[in-house]
């Protein structure tokens, strides 16, 4: 047990142990990727606090708040950054230091920064050198088929749009066909097509018997796609398995909703009389902040009135206030 | 090896502003050559052969130009990288840290050798103008010393951007106070100045009694030296990107 402060200041012991493996057939045996008693901090600031899991073939979603620690634990998980304390493997062994572990683990990056003089292909292509590929092309048009990117390819990634560069970082990832693929927030800045897509990729892979963990602060995005969750607050697991019954738990809550629109007080107005939303207010940005204890419902209900409305849609989000409440309700359990 | 993060890299240092800096800081001397010409007075060849040899290569472009112009491009090669995140599109991939940076080094190397090149041969044709066969025996020996400062200092600070974030201004700062001013008074550093060992390569290879530089090194021992530097630097290189964290 060890005392860190954390970014907040509150001083904080750390969470009893969770020894939790995920995924199709879960076992400590089946696990692909083991964290065991694993810490990592940045001077006073605890990132990961303690963690221990194991994830076995199958998707599993990582779900949290923004700074709750999950980009954090894909990074240790894929050797980019060492734990402070406790060990990190993959098959078996320490991705670290460890180079010969990429030829069967990929990572797609929260990052957006990709080689921008490059084409869409160029990149791909130059990941599959990397992993020593021979013959390159096949692999290289397979895994651009993949992201559906082969009108888009042969054009430099300084030009492509926030979505397709990361439907093609995702190329890049897969191109070696590894059976371990890590993705950080794979889905942001992707359009609803875009979305659906990846989404189908993402449940396809871990059909295949490869281990997917794809993190998320988005609750209905990772229902999508994972069966099994891992839901990381403040650095801690707070909770870990199937995602229903851990969905029972975060729907005892509200949840807030963000939603910026071309008229946002009719579609308030619209709002206001469905069940599924208990509120309705609208901020200081012209932004609809609406509260709702049915998310699925009201993700469904959104794009209707606005449809019926003739209201166009800009973004709808969840608020970071309400994952973080959500979320912190969890730990409090 | 197929030298694909050298090609990558040399993409990189093509489409960016260091490309252009380097290249204005290796002509530097050139318009310094012209100012030199057009100065009313009649030169003799001795004095042109001094201008050039002493004071536009050992004084200007061996302790200065050289040193600056190979600092901005071997603190782009991986700091750029880790700046923006894209180092991990190398790290993340089954190949020795050795071999990044090695082939990183070899980028610095290709891509300087050139720029280098054409300033110094531009500088001597200006000095030269008119003078070419008196001038003749000081043009290789001066492209030939330049290898020992680009390999050296392009391991040097390729190191250097790998171990500090300010690695161009800490550059800059060694480059100015150690290899031009403290080298080149206090006689104990001037044997750990990669600048001295340029300048002594140099004037071993100029063979003639007017160029000159305290406590001349012997050419086995400059090259001895240079080799050492760099494979000094690219272990310590290697060592730390292993054990580096990236974002």
């Amino acid at each position: 047990m060890f005392r860190k402060k954390r970014a907040n200041g509150d001083l904080d012991d750390a969470q009893d142990r969770v020894a939790v493996t995920t995924g199709m057939g879960a076992s400590a045996a089946a696990a692909t990727i083991e964290l065991d008693q694993v810490s990592k901090w940045y001077g006073d600031i605890v990132a990961v606090s303690d963690v221990s899991f194991g994830i076995g073939p199958g998707v599993t979603g990582l779900l949290g708040p923004n700074g709750a620690g999950k980009s954090t634990a894909l990074k240790m998980m894929a050797g980019l950054q060492a734990p402070s304390s406790g060990s990190v493997r993959i098959d078996g062994h320490s991705p670290r230091g460890n180079p010969p572990t990429y030829r069967n683990l990929g990572l797609v990056s929260e990052h957006e920064v990709i080689y921008p003089f490059l084409t869409g292909r160029d990149f791909v292509r130059l990941n599959a050198k990397l992993q020593g590929l021979r013959p390159l092309d096949e692999a290289v048009e397979r895994a651009i088929a993949l992201v559906d990117m082969q009108s888009a390819a042969g054009r430099k990634i300084g030009g492509y749009s926030k979505g397709m560069r990361q439907r093609i970082k995702v190329a890049g990832a897969l191109v070696h066909d590894p059976d371990v693929i890590l993705m950080d927030e794979p889905l942001n800045g992707t359009d609803p097509v875009q979305r659906a897509q990846l989404i189908r990729l993402i449940r396809e892979l871990g059909a295949s018997g490869k281990t997917v963990v794809v993190s998320s602060h988005v609750l209905v995005e990772v229902e999508r796609f994972a069966e099994n969750i891992l839901v990381i607050v403040n650095g801690k697991l707070a909770a870990a398995g199937d995602f229903r019954a851990i969905r029972e738990k975060i729907d005892a809550h509200d949840h807030e909703v963000r939603i910026r629109s071309s008229d946002p007080r009719r579609l308030a107005s619209a709002l206001i009389g469905e069940t599924a939303v208990h509120a309705v207010r609208i901020d200081a940005q012209d932004r609809i902040i609406a509260s709702t204890g049915d998310v699925l419902a009201f993700y469904r209900l959104v794009p209707k009135a606005a449809q019926r409305l003739q209201i166009r849609l800009f973004e709808v989000q969840p608020t970071d206030d309400s994952l973080s409440s959500v979320f912190s309700y969890l730990v409090e359990k | 090896m197929s030298l694909t993060i050298t090609i990558l890299t040399i993409r990189q240092f093509l489409r960016s502003r260091s490309i252009y800096v380097v290249l204005g800081i290796s002509l530097l001397a050139s318009v310094l050559a012209v100012i030199v010409q057009v100065t009313p007075g009649e030169m003799s060849i001795r004095d042109l052969r001094d201008i050039f040899a002493n004071v536009l290569y050992q004084d200007l472009i061996a302790a200065t130009l050289l040193p600056l112009a190979t600092l901005v491009l071997s603190t782009a090669a991986v700091g750029d990288e880790i700046e923006d995140r894209t180092l991990q599109y190398l790290t993340l991939k089954p190949i020795g840290r050795f071999r990044i940076v090695f082939e990183k080094l070899l980028a610095v190397i290709v891509v300087m050798v050139p720029i280098v090149w054409l300033g110094i041969a531009v500088t001597w044709a200006i000095v030269a103008f008119g003078n070419v066969d008196a001038l003749r025996n000081l043009l290789w020996p001066a492209l030939a010393s330049s290898l020992v400062a680009i390999v050296g200092f392009g391991s040097l600070f390729l190191l250097l951007s790998m171990v500090m974030q300010r690695a161009l201004l800490v550059g800059v700062f060694y480059v100015f106070v150690w290899e031009t001013a403290l080298s080149r008074f206090l006689p104990g550093i001037r044997s750990i100045s990669i600048r001295h060992y340029t300048q002594s390569l140099f004037v071993r290879l100029v063979d003639d009694r007017r160029v000159d530089v305290p406590q001349l090194s012997a050419q086995s021992t400059v090259i001895v030296t240079t080799v050492a530097i760099c494979v000094v630097c690219v272990i310590l290189a290697t060592w730390r990107l292993r054990s580096m964290s990236l974002e």
